[in-house]
C-alpha cells in the first residue's frame, strides 16, 4: 500500500514534468503544472508516513496511556500551505491566460508558419 | 490545433525515465532496501511538536520507543499549546508566520487577478433564475455557511481550519450568485481589510505581551475545549473571514454587468 501511494505520487511528478515539455497550450501547461503540484504534495505526504500511523489529532477515544504511532504532521501543515499557494497562482494564470488570448488571439505558446491565417479564423 | 513534435515527446520520455531513476535512487540505501517509511516520529522534529515541548529541551533518550507517548490528556490545563489537532497547531502556532506568508501570497495573487480582468462585454442578458431556483438557493446557501462556519471555528479539534472553512463560505457566495442575488463588493473589502488588520494586531500583541511575533499570549484552556487553544481559534476565524471575502470578491467578479 506504502509503495502503490509513492509510486502513484512520484507517477504524477512524471506525468506533469512530460507535459510540460511536450505540450504547448497554455491550458495544457498550466494543468500539467497543477498534476506536478498535486503529485509533489502527495510526496510530501508520503515522506510522513508510518506503518499503521495514526492521524495526529488527539481526542478522547485514543488510548493515550500506550505509545501511539502517529504520521510526521508537519509534511501535512506544509502541504496546507502549498494548497493554498497553488490556488491563487493557478487563478493568477488563467487570468494571464484570458489576457494573452484576448492580446494575440492564440492560445498556443509555438510559433508556426501559418500564424497569420490563424489571427484571422 | 497543436502538433506534437515527436523529437519533444522522445527528449521528454528520456527525461522522465532519467528522473524516474533518480527517484529511485534517491529512496533506497546501498543495499537496496526503502528508505522511506522506517524513519519513525519521534526521531523527527515535529515529535516536539506533538510532545507539545518546544520551548523546552529535547529529550534524546526517547528514541527506543516504537511509537510517541503523549505526556498529555484531553482536558490538560497549561500546556504550551493547547491545540488538539497538531496540524493546526503546527500552521498557526508554531509556523504561524508562514501563514502570514501564505495569507499575503493568496491576497496578492488575488489581487493581481482582480487588477488583471478584462472587461468581458456580455452580448446577450443573463437569463432569470426560476422561482425553485431562486427560493431553493437560500436554504442551501444558509447551509453551506453554517458548515463553513463550523469548520472555522473547529479548526483546532479537528480537521480543518481557516483556509478549508473560508474556501467552503465562497462556495455559499457563489450558490448566492447562481441566483442572481448581488453581493456588495465594497462589504467584502472592507472585510478582507479587516481580517488583514487583525491578523497583524493579533501578532503585535503577541510581540508586546510575551515578547515575540504571533506568539501565543492567551492562556490556553483544558485540551479539547471549544476556546482551549489560546490565539489559535481567533487566527483561525481571521483566516476563514479573510479567505472567505477574498474568494467571494473572486466568484463576484464574474458576474458583473457592464
Amino acid at each position: 500500500m506504502f509503495w502503490l501511494f509513492l509510486i502513484g505520487s512520484i507517477g504524477l511528478v512524471l506525468i506533469g514534468i512530460f507535459g510540460l515539455i511536450t505540450r504547448s497550450h497554455l491550458i495544457k501547461l498550466l494543468l500539467s503544472l497543477n498534476i506536478l503540484e498535486t503529485g509533489i504534495n502527495l510526496t510530501m505526504i508520503v515522506l510522513g508516513y508510518q506503518n499503521g500511523g495514526k492521524v495526529p489529532i488527539i481526542h478522547s477515544l485514543l488510548d493515550l496511556t500506550k505509545p501511539i504511532n502517529f504520521v510526521d504532521p508537519l509534511p501535512q501543515a506544509l502541504v496546507l500551505t502549498s494548497i493554498v499557494i497553488g490556488l491563487g497562482t493557478t487563478a493568477l494564470a488563467l487570468i494571464l491566460i484570458v489576457n494573452y488570448y484576448y492580446k494575440t488571439g492564440k492560445l498556443s505558446l509555438e510559433r508556426s508558419e501559418n500564424e497569420k491565417e490563424n489571427i484571422d479564423e | 490545433m497543436e502538433s506534437v513534435r515527436p523529437s519533444r515527446t522522445i527528449f521528454g520520455i528520456l527525461l522522465i525515465l532519467f528522473l524516474g531513476y533518480a527517484f529511485y535512487q534517491g529512496i533506497i540505501d546501498k543495499n537496496g532496501k526503502p528508505l522511506i517509511g522506517k524513519t519513525k516520529t519521534t526521531d523527527r522534529v515535529s515529535y516536539n511538536m506533538i510532545e507539545k515541548n518546544v520551548n523546552r529541551s529535547r529529550n534524546v533518550s526517547n528514541k527506543l520507543f516504537s511509537g510517541i507517548k503523549v505526556p498529555y490528556k484531553p482536558g490538560t490545563k497549561n500546556l504550551e499549546d493547547g491545540t488538539a489537532n497538531i496540524i493546526t497547531s503546527i500552521v498557526v502556532n508554531y509556523r504561524g508566520f508562514d501563514t502570514l506568508g501564505e495569507v499575503m501570497v493568496l491576497f496578492t495573487s488575488l489581487t493581481g487577478f482582480l487588477m488583471l480582468f478584462p472587461s468581458l462585454k456580455r452580448k446577450e442578458k443573463l437569463t432569470k433564475p426560476s422561482f425553485i431556483v431562486r427560493n431553493g438557493l437560500i436554504p442551501l446557501y444558509l447551509i453551506t455557511l453554517l458548515v463553513g462556519i463550523y469548520i472555522v471555528f473547529h479548526g483546532h479539534l479537528t480537521p480543518g481550519g481557516g483556509f478549508a472553512g473560508g474556501a467552503v463560505i465562497a462556495t455559499g457566495l457563489l450558490l448566492l450568485l447562481i441566483a442572481q442575488f448581488k453581493i456588495n463588493e465594497k462589504l467584502l473589502s472592507v472585510l478582507e481589510t479587516v481580517a488583514g488588520l487583525s491578523f497583524l494586531t493579533i501578532g503585535l500583541l503577541g510581540l508586546f505581551i510575551k515578547g515575540s511575533f504571533l506568539q501565543n499570549f492567551l492562556n490556553p484552556g483544558p485540551l479539547g475545549n471549544l476556546f482551549s487553544s489560546g490565539i489559535v481559534i481567533y487566527i483561525n476565524l481571521v483566516i476563514g473571514l479573510k479567505v472567505a471575502s477574498e474568494l467571494g470578491s473572486l466568484v463576484n467578479r464574474f458576474t458583473e454587468e457592464e
